[in-house]
């Protein structure tokens, strides 16, 4: 009964208090396993392209023969959330297409990155007006933001490799 | 007997008026449907371009009243066009809808009711472009645009509605997304097929997804800002809508552009004409499977799209073009290197004609969705599309800009309006302007890029280094925009997926007072179901290919 209660009231994950309550230490094997980790989801990204307008057209010509985006660990497009761990959104986003993307954010299963490409989706950009969301941080949590309107091949795989970069030194 | 004489002994002196080349009626809301009629069949303004509102409130009218809906007629015989206003007082009053001799009016008149509240007799009030649960009318003048109005949940409409299912058997028809694997592959669209034993037996679609509110925005800038916002209409070509968009600027200020700047703009347009349908055939070559076509198609666009680069910095060939000329000057090379690009965009041209045009594979997916020409007239069609379906219309065949008279070249045109037409059509268009652009580079005029009109060329630069008044003008140049004059403008060019037009009206102020942009998708998307219905599933995705649908223009 006690036990109970005093998981209820620490705001640890079951994980964590679990390794606290048996007095396991984190051992080099877990670090490295964590590494191990890190660099695996780092080689191979499976990236969700959630492109709305001109930046789409940017990224496809990433992952056309020239810049060959694959060089750089982002594997295929596949276009089903449930298979993604990289969101890729390049281009305006407005309120009617907002709840759209917060639901294909919430169906990507853990753990996940976001990469948003171009002025206009990270804060509506030239797009001042009624109809366009000028924060995307609003709707869902953005790990790099590249600008440019809008970017360039070079400055998504730019992007690309930050992100990268931030899951192999586990600072997601 | 002109159609100045014929209009005028119909609907009287008072009534009609002719101003920057366009046959001004002004009609009263009761007679509309038989007005309209008797111009449409008696006087074969047999093509409906454009329905938009305006609202008075901050302007002078004639009428004096509160709303004017504004349509934008199009004799395909003598390639004349006429606007049609009728003055409505009160967003109270009703306007006769024009759906039963137009099927292309259903979007514009909804897309009215949208944006202005003006209601039309029959048309649902169901959001068009803003989303359900959106207050106000945006593009009203008393519309406060400073409020974010977010959705609160996912509105995809209730497709799978109850009504296809019957209960304890199983379902006889299914709702199938057929828009993309991907909503970036077209924009975004929200296109559902109903299917039966694999054949459609019915569709809706659903836009909105990327209305930037571009008209309301254009409202509050100056001239020369706005073609930021007309380069993002149609991304896939770029430059094309700046050129209509300084077109129309300057058919408003009455400048005379310089030739080298008209024969460069030539070239662009052409260049951007290229790539757009190169991207229509590229979507429409994986829609089928065709994918050594696709990446053939996409990697000559990236060519074009250095090309652009070289030229003004931007791939997608953004800011290239400035009111009054170009924005930059040709960078030497640059001329050889479009000539090289034409090479190789003509062998690419080659290896399509090889992959695809005589393949039983290829011809069996893509003859279908056939269009006739009596159909793509009245759902508004132009561009490839309408010549796909085997009507002769091309602006820069029929009233000519820049130099297109004095080049050679030919207009496709399709029979059956099939898909395998639209694409013979845009790959024989793909020719004939790469031939525009050898012809324009082979005879390019020397001289200025930017005309000298004081309106809009700044001083030398290096004159404000020494001279107190150049510094002044220099300042003033870039602080403030140019006045114009007290009139109203339709202005439209070919743009790759059709006409796009322009009808500005301009209050004598420093930015428009309403800008309305006729996007040739918005005619062409609304007619989807129609074509689609009684195809095959797996031909549904091919059709919306063929048709080239671009967000960016097709929600503005």
């Amino acid at each position: 009964m006690s036990s109970k209660t005093q998981k209820n009231t620490s705001t640890e994950t079951e994980e964590e208090a679990f390794v606290k309550n048996s007095n396991v230490k984190i051992t080099k094997a877990q670090t490295f396993i964590q590494k191990m980790q890190n660099w695996a989801n780092s080689n191979v990204l499976f990236p969700l392209p959630f492109g709305t307008a001109c930046c789409a057209l940017e990224y496809i010509a990433s992952s056309s023969a020239k810049y060959n985006i694959e060089d750089h660990g982002v594997v295929l497009d596949n276009y089903s959330p449930e298979e993604a761990d990289l969101l890729i959104i390049g281009g305006t986003i407005t309120h009617k297409q907002a709840p759209v993307l917060k639901q294909i954010y919430d169906k990507m299963p853990e753990p996940k990155w976001v990469l948003s490409m171009g002025v206009c989706t990270s804060s509506g950009g030239l797009f001042n007006s009624y109809n366009v969301v000028s924060s995307l941080d609003e709707i869902i949590p953005v790990d790099v933001q590249i600008y440019g309107c809008p970017p360039t091949p070079e400055s998504i795989i730019d992007g690309v490799e930050m992100i990268r970069e931030k899951i192999r030194t586990g600072k997601v | 007997m002109s159609m100045k004489e014929k209009l005028v002994s119909i609907f009287g002196e008072t009534d009609y008026s002719l101003e920057n080349g366009i046959h001004i009626l002004t009609v009263r809301s009761q007679k509309l449907i038989n007005d309209m009629k008797l111009l449409k069949d008696q006087q074969q303004f047999n093509l409906l371009l454009d329905i938009c509102g305006v609202d008075n409130s901050e302007r002078e009218t004639q009428s004096g009243k509160r709303f004017e809906v504004v349509y934008h007629l199009l004799n395909m015989s003598s390639h004349e066009r006429l606007r049609v206003r009728v003055p409505i007082e009160s967003d109270k009053e009703l306007v006769p809808s024009i759906v039963s001799l137009w099927k292309g009016a259903n979007w514009f008149e909804r897309e009215v009711w949208d944006m202005f509240g003006i209601k039309f007799e029959g048309q649902s009030e169901e959001r068009l472009l803003t989303h359900s649960e959106f207050v106000g009318h945006p593009l009203r003048k008393d519309f406060d645009s400073s409020i974010k109005q977010t959705l609160s949940s996912v509105t995809l409409k209730d497709l799978h509605s109850t009504e296809s299912v019957i209960v304890g058997r199983p379902r006889l028809k299914n709702w199938v997304n057929v828009s993309t694997k991907h909503p970036g592959n077209y924009g975004l669209l929200n296109t559902m097929v109903e299917v039966q034993a694999e054949r459609v037996t019915n569709a809706k679609v659903d836009i909105g997804y990327l209305h930037r509110g571009i008209e309301k925005l254009s409202e509050s800038r100056s001239y020369s800002q706005i073609s930021l916002f007309t380069d993002r209409l149609n991304y896939s070509s770029a430059p094309m809508n700046t050129i209509g968009w300084c077109k129309t600027v300057e058919e408003l200020l009455k400048i005379e552009i310089p030739d080298r700047a008209k024969a460069m703009r030539m070239v662009i347009a052409e260049f951007s004409r290229v790539m757009d349908h190169l991207l229509c055939i590229a979507y429409l070559a994986k829609e089928v499977g065709a994918l050594s076509a696709y990446q053939i198609c996409v990697e000559e666009r990236e060519r074009i799209g250095q090309l652009f680069e070289e030229f003004g910095g931007s791939r997608q060939g953004f800011n290239l073009i400035k009111i009054g000329g170009l924005a930059n000057k040709l960078s030497s090379g640059w001329i050889r290197l479009a000539m090289e690009t034409l090479t190789s965009t003509e062998k690419c041209l080659l290896m399509i004609d090889q992959f695809l045009t005589r393949t039983q594979g290829w011809i069996r997916r893509t003859k279908v969705s056939s269009i006739s020409a009596n159909d793509a007239i009245s759902w508004g069609y132009t561009g490839p599309c309408l010549r796909a379906s085997g009507v002769n219309y091309d602006i820069r065949k029929v009233t000519p800009y820049y130099f297109y008279e004095d080049v050679d070249f030919e207009v496709p045109l399709g029979v059956n309006g099939e898909c395998y037409d639209r694409y013979l059509v845009r790959l024989e268009e793909v020719r004939q302007s790469l031939g525009i652009i050898g012809q324009v580079l082979d005879h390019l005029p020397t001289g200025l890029i930017l005309s000298d009109d004081p309106r809009i060329s700044n001083i030398e630069k290096s004159q404000v280094h020494t001279d107190k008044d150049a510094l002044k003008r220099h300042h003033e140049h870039y602080k403030n925009s140019f006045v114009t004059e007290k009139t109203e403008l339709y202005s439209c060019s070919e743009a790759a997926n059709g006409e796009l037009g322009f009808y500005l009206i301009s209050n004598g102020d420093q930015s428009p007072y309403r800008l309305k942009v006729r996007a040739p998708s918005f005619s062409i998307f609304q007619s989807f179901p129609e074509v689609v219905i009684g195809n095959e599933l797996m031909d549904a995705t091919v059709t919306l290919s063929s048709l080239n649908i671009i967000a960016g223009e097709l929600d503005r």
